[in-house]
């Protein structure tokens, strides 16, 4: 591959020096004039009719400026079935329902305003398990669609089913069959930085909410919405301070922005509501659950004939993204391995739970689990090695998936030799059984993911918009997001390689939507993809300016010419070598025809919307990564150590190295979380463990070296050859870890978390141990 | 956060003589960690804290061959970091030093911790071991508490109304003695134990158990002491049966309850497996 | 405000800030002295994005009442690098390490850094771990913020 200046080498972030001395501006740090600070009143029930909200007291406490109730503001609708408001009028679904919010001029005086707001409920009948849900007599979570028709059942109408070939003749042909159910739960994406916003009007009405959304011109055209459903004239702009950590908990709006907006137009102040801790947990979506049955079989020889997942989801009391993950799921489900045969099929049922959204992996984490642990099963039952079983499915290069994915670079194959290399497996695996209490054992799993964005909205483009001073300084305007993970300066690598200048010339400005072009939003792993090609595509316009400049200038031809460390080189005669900012200057400060070099571009990835049958190629270009590990297992009490990790991926090619290991340690570990102790625990809806001493994210003490493979495979799409790499990470962890601990212990476990009484339980019931008495 | 008066007295008799005046209305405090968790939540709403953390020497560590003082104020990272304590009272060390974070350990002292009456108190679990003894300062002078009857009931101590804990006296075991504290968490920090399991015994001179304690915590509504375990323990060698025997008895002797931190029975299986792990190593 | 005035030293400038008694040293640095590098991601002691050095010792500033700050000495993120702006090579080692994402956790994990290295200028790995525990992270695994403490402990003790 070409060797660069720029992209490949391992640069420290480029916000890295304000973080690092404290000064980087985040949401929880933003403060303007006059701000009030907002409160929200969460529901008391689970489940009820609203009889009266009494907030007279809340009114007199001093400081108070606004108590807002779906009484006394126009209604404001959201969501993705738009079944959600902003505030709760008659009913309540689910303990993080807002019944009322108060701004004041200080955090306690909103704090005891909304202590003092009396609700009066009568109680009505919940349910909380999907299966139940689903049930003729389960009590309905919503009486109405949001147009007023009745509902009959809980049931969503969402038509997530895709199919391609003959299950039945996949069935027939298959010899050995594996099938299973896999129950994941809820997981939470715990950004460090709680959530907030503040909303503010300016005289004529216009509205700028700032904001740490991962998604600012969706939210732009959501806000915007709102203001019309508020009879407001005005505009919009959203901007974005500093991102405390997103993993796709920002991915939709949430009715505490529509709530800051309800006060701030009310007050005619800015108003900012800001997330305490427990907030977080309770009133921010969580990763969706899900209960999958899997069942898949192979031939004689280990060749996959056919694959039928489904699964009931719990979609909570009203609908977000967590309900259109089964889009995502069906990736894996029918193009992970060579599947001839697949059916895919999800239910999404109302509860009274929580309501979920998009987390890191949005979906492929769940169904690679069922997935990758039903497969080692079938390769046992086959009596094949799994790794082997792998290797005799694994994807290639260039083949089209039942699901019409067309695959043009695939490192999968890569992927798994290097796993299997350096975890010793051939040496380890089978090696667990036998005496000891503490028994050790291997795993692997895979992943299919979207590397090349996801078009799963009508458009999947990013706009990017660059300016170039006399001196070689570039402004580059990218629609995109920076969320910790390195677009700012990936970008910069991008833009600084295509114009042959340091990357210390390249600024990238992101959050505004005044300033800042059209993007989707930070998710499906899209941004070095999508936003590096729009960027790439708006500095090859001004190479090709300057560069018509230079030709000018130089009066040596074109292809002769090449932008290099600040220069305009002319490959054949030096002499006429000439340095950018001579140029620059010329042109900027000509006698006549006086010009200076901006461009702007917007890339759409050549893809298909994904609707209808669900089939066809919605991805720019795929990737594919295994994970190996070897823990050790505590039969005594059930622990489970991480001895080894090692993560394979295919990355298109590392435009950054050095950020693009921390994504993969920080996906990692994230998933060995979730595979291992991570878990929202509810009871009758309600969440018992909001708060980090409960909730268990890993700390430094439980930190996993995690050993990187990058797999290079040069994507002809990709800027520079690069996939996307932000959300694989946590994708396979759990499936491997699953299938390690079978190695070691001989049990299967088809829950999350794996946590030490699971496994516990699971060896004494094997074994007749004493019984949870 | 309900407003207070905060009161830093500089010395003992002036702490207590606050505490008179301002009754039941003001809590003492120490390192905070568990009275300003307990203010923000609402849990605790009083008039005054009267802290003890400007009182000179009731931070102190006093090493003597027939035992340790700690002055209630002392930290757990001071016992973490003090290699003496490592060396003569393990249990302890290992305790303190897996109390939260390294910043709870900074603050947070062994005397909050024992006031404060959790079930899951850690270092209150290793000092049950020690046959620990309070030194309680009160308006009527001061006493001695073993610690064995300072615990109540969930966050009630012997502490009368006015009383403060002003030092643990914990003696060095005499004779060869194997202790160790078992603190079961699901992650390897900031963990509030799953369950506690604490244990140790001081041979004679013919090897035989002098002398055997078993403590435990979130195995009941304090931390506490399992005597039937115990008098298994005591009285010959310590022998893999002898161990399993006690350990039986724990598991049974144990007031485990399922909640949604952990359950009963895994409770329960623990304390058969971890009181041989202590003392056997397997 | 009634309230009292505590004074300390912050970043070894004398500074006199008044606060109520119900009030948080991490309250007192971002309200009264708008401090604003140490963060409050929980509240709670749980998550150490509030760590400050007070007297040596690393503290969650959300669990340390204001007025026990009387007369100590306290570092915070801002008075890491030296007056000139030269950073400290445990931020040059974060940097250069890529121990920095979403940046939240990252003024914390500093201090409980420097707290240890201002004890045990060559610590463990395990002494490392220890002594971050307390600074939870979402973003970066800790890989390469152990690796980051290690590099920086091996350049400041030569
Ligand atoms: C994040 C976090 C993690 C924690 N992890 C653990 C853990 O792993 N294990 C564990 O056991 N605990 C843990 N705790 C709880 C707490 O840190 C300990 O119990 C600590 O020892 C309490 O000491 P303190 O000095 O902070 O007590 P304080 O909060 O000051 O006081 C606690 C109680 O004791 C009373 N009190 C304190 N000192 C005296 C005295 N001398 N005389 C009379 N009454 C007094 C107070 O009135 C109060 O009721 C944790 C706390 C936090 C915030
Ligand atoms: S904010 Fe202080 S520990 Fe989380
Ligand atoms: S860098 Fe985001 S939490 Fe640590």
């Amino acid at each position: 591959m070409t060797a660069y200046a720029c992209v490949g080498q391992p640069l420290p972030k480029a916000d890295g020096i304000e973080k690092i001395t404290g000064r980087t501006v985040y949401m929880h740090d933003f403060k303007l004039p006059g701000m009030l600070h907002g409160r929200i009143k969460f529901a008391d029930r689970v489940s009820a009719r609203i009889v009266s909200i009494d907030t007279s007291e809340a009114e007199r406490v001093p400081g108070v400026r606004a108590v807002i109730t779906a009484h006394n503001t126009p209604e404001v609708r959201f969501g993705f079935l738009k079944d959600n408001t902003a505030l709760k009028k008659d009913r309540v679904r689910q303990y993080r329902d807002e019944i009322a919010a108060v701004a004041a001029t200080t955090p306690e005086a909103a704090e005891e305003a909304v202590r003092k707001i009396r609700v009066v409920y009568e109680d009505l009948p919940a349910v909380f398990d999907p299966e139940e849900a689903l049930g003729p007599d389960a009590p309905l979570v919503h009486e109405a669609d949001p147009r007023g028709k009745p509902l009959e059942d809980n049931r969503l109408r969402l038509p997530w089913k895709v199919e391609a070939g003959d299950l039945e003749q996949g069935e027939a042909a298959a010899v050995h069959v594996a099938e299973g159910e896999y129950d994941v739960g809820w997981v939470t994406h715990c950004c460090m930085g709680t959530s907030g916003c503040v909303a503010v009007f300016d005289g004529r009405g216009d509205l700028t909410v700032y904001s740490n959304t991962q998604i600012p011109s969706l939210a732009k055209t959501d806000f915007q919405e709102a203001l019309k459903a508020m009879g407001v004239r005005g505009r919009v702009r959203v901007v974005n301070a500093a991102i405390g950590g997103g993993f796709g908990s920002k991915l939709d709006t949430y009715a505490y922005e529509y709530i800051a907006i309800l006060l701030a137009h009310r007050t005619r102040r800015p108003v900012k509501v800001e997330f305490d801790r427990e907030e977080e947990f309770v009133a921010t979506s969580p990763r969706q659950p899900a209960r999958i049955r899997v069942r898949q079989g192979c031939d004689a020889d280990g060749r996959l004939t056919f694959r039928h997942i489904s699964m009931v989801l719990d979609n909570g009391a009203y609908t977000s993204w967590g309900a259109t993950t089964p889009t995502v799921m069906m990736m894996p489900a029918t193009s992970l391995y060579r599947v001839p045969n697949v059916r895919f099929e999800a239910t999404c049922v109302y509860t009274n739970n929580t309501y979920c959204q998009a987390m890191r992996g949005y979906g492929t984490p769940q169904v690679t689990f069922a997935i990758e642990t039903n497969l080692d099963e079938l390769a046992d039952k086959a009596g094949l090695d799994p790794y082997e079983m792998r290797l005799r499915n694994a994807n290639e290069p260039g083949e089209t998936t039942p699901q019409g994915f067309e695959v043009t670079t695939c490192g999968h194959r890569e992927c798994l030799e290097a796993v299997a290399e350096r975890l010793d497996w051939a040496g380890k695996r089978g090696q667990g059984e036998g005496g000891g209490r503490k028994r050790r054992g291997v795993g692997m799993a895979c992943l299919l993911h979207v590397g090349g964005g996801a078009k799963i909205y009508k458009s999947d483009g990013c706009g990017t918009l660059i300016k170039m001073d006399d001196q070689g300084y570039v402004d580059v305007f990218s629609g995109s997001m920076d969320i910790g993970q390195g677009l700012d300066t990936v970008l910069r690598q991008i833009v600084a390689e295509t114009l042959g200048i340091g990357t210390d010339r390249v600024n990238v400005i992101v959050g505004d939507t005044d300033v800042c072009p059209w993007d989707v939003g930070v998710h499906a792993s899209r941004s070095t993809f999508v936003a590096g090609n729009a960027a790439l595509g708006a500095a090859r316009m001004i190479r090709d300016q300057i560069l018509a400049f230079a030709e000018q200038l130089t009066e040596a031809p074109r292809e002769i010419l090449d932008l290099r460390d600040g220069q305009v080189v002319c490959q054949e005669d030096p002499s006429k070598n000439l340095p950018l900012e001579k140029l620059l200057y010329k042109a900027h400060f000509a006698k006549t025809g006086n010009t200076m070099f901006m461009a702007s571009h917007f890339y759409e990835p050549d893809t298909r919307l994904l609707a209808g049958d669900f089939k066809g190629n919605y991805s720019g270009t795929y990737t594919w990564g295994c994970h190996g590990v070897e823990v050790e297992v505590d039969v005594d009490t059930g622990h489970v150590e991480i001895v080894r990790y090692v993560a394979a991926h295919d990355v298109g090619r590392a435009i950054n190295p050095l950020l693009l290991k921390g994504q993969v340690y920080g996906a990692v570990l994230m998933g060995i979380g979730y595979a291992l102790t991570e878990e929202m625990i509810f009871e009758q809806g309600r969440l018992r463990n909001a708060n980090f001493r409960d909730y268990k994210i890993l700390t430094a003490r439980d930190a996993v070296p995690v050993e990187t493979v990058i797999v290079e495979t040069d994507d002809p799409a990709g800027p520079f050859g690069a996939k996307g790499i932000g959300e694989p990470g946590l994708v396979p962890t759990a499936p491997a870890i699953a299938n390690a601990i079978y190695d070691a212990v001989g049990v299967r476990l088809h829950t999350l978390p794996m946590k030490p009484e699971v496994v516990l339980r699971a060896l004494l019931d094997r074994d007749g141990g004493p019984g949870p008495a | 956060m309900a407003r207070f008066a905060y009161h830093r007295p500089a010395t003992v008799d002036e702490a207590l003589g606050l505490l008179a005046d301002l009754g039941p209305d003001a809590v003492p405090v120490a390192g905070a960690t568990d009275v300003w968790v307990n203010l923000r939540s609402g849990k605790l709403a009083p008039r005054a804290l009267v802290s003890l953390r400007a009182v000179p020497g009731l931070a102190g560590l006093d090493r003597s061959d027939d035992g340790l003082t700690l002055g209630a104020c002392a930290t757990h990272a001071a016992v973490e970091d003090d290699s003496w304590i490592a060396g003569r009272l393990p249990a302890l060390h290992m305790a303190c030093s897996q109390v939260g974070s390294r910043q709870v350990r900074n603050v947070g002292t062994v005397g909050g911790n024992l006031c404060n009456a959790a079930p899951s108190a850690d270092a209150a679990v290793a000092l049950l071991l020690y046959d620990a003894v309070c030194r309680v300062e009160g308006p009527g002078g001061g006493r001695d508490v073993p610690l064995d009857g300072f615990f109540l009931g969930p966050g009630r101590t012997a502490l009368a109304p006015g009383e403060i804990l002003t030092g643990i006296r914990v003696p060095v075991p005499r004779g060869r003695t194997v202790a160790g504290y078992h603190k079961l968490t699901r992650r390897k920090a900031m963990e509030l134990p799953i369950l506690g399991v604490g244990v140790r015994v001081t041979l004679d001179d013919g090897g035989a158990v002098s002398e055997a304690r078993v403590a435990l915590g979130v195995a009941g509504p304090t931390p506490v002491r399992c005597p039937g375990a115990e008098a298994a323990l005591a009285g010959g060698p310590l022998t893999a049966e002898r161990v399993e025997a006690a350990a039986e008895t724990a598991a049974r002797e144990a007031r485990v309850r399922d909640s949604w931190r952990g359950q009963a029975w895994y409770r329960r299986h623990m304390i058969r497996v971890l009181i041989p792990r202590i003392l056997l190593g397997c | 405000m009634d309230g009292v005035v505590v004074r300390f030293t912050v970043n070894g400038e004398a500074a006199a800030v008044r606060v109520e008694p119900d009030w948080t040293l991490l309250r007192a640095l971002r309200e009264g002295l708008e401090l604003t590098g140490a963060k409050e991601g929980c509240g709670a002691g749980e998550c150490g994005a509030c760590t400050v050095i007070v007297d040596g010792r690393a503290v969650n500033a959300c669990l340390f009442p204001a007025v026990e700050a009387e007369g100590a000495a306290i570092t915070t993120i801002e008075g890491v690098a030296a007056a000139d702006g030269s950073l400290h090579p445990l931020q040059r080692a974060f940097l250069d390490s890529g121990a920095v994402q979403c940046g939240f956790c990252t003024p914390g994990m500093v201090l409980s850094a420097k707290a240890l290295l201002d004890r045990t200028p060559r610590p463990t790995e395990d002494e490392i771990r220890t002594a971050l525990a307390g600074n939870l992270c979402r973003c970066t695994g800790y890989v390469q913020i152990i690796e980051a403490v290690q590099a920086a402990a091996e350049e400041m003790s030569g």
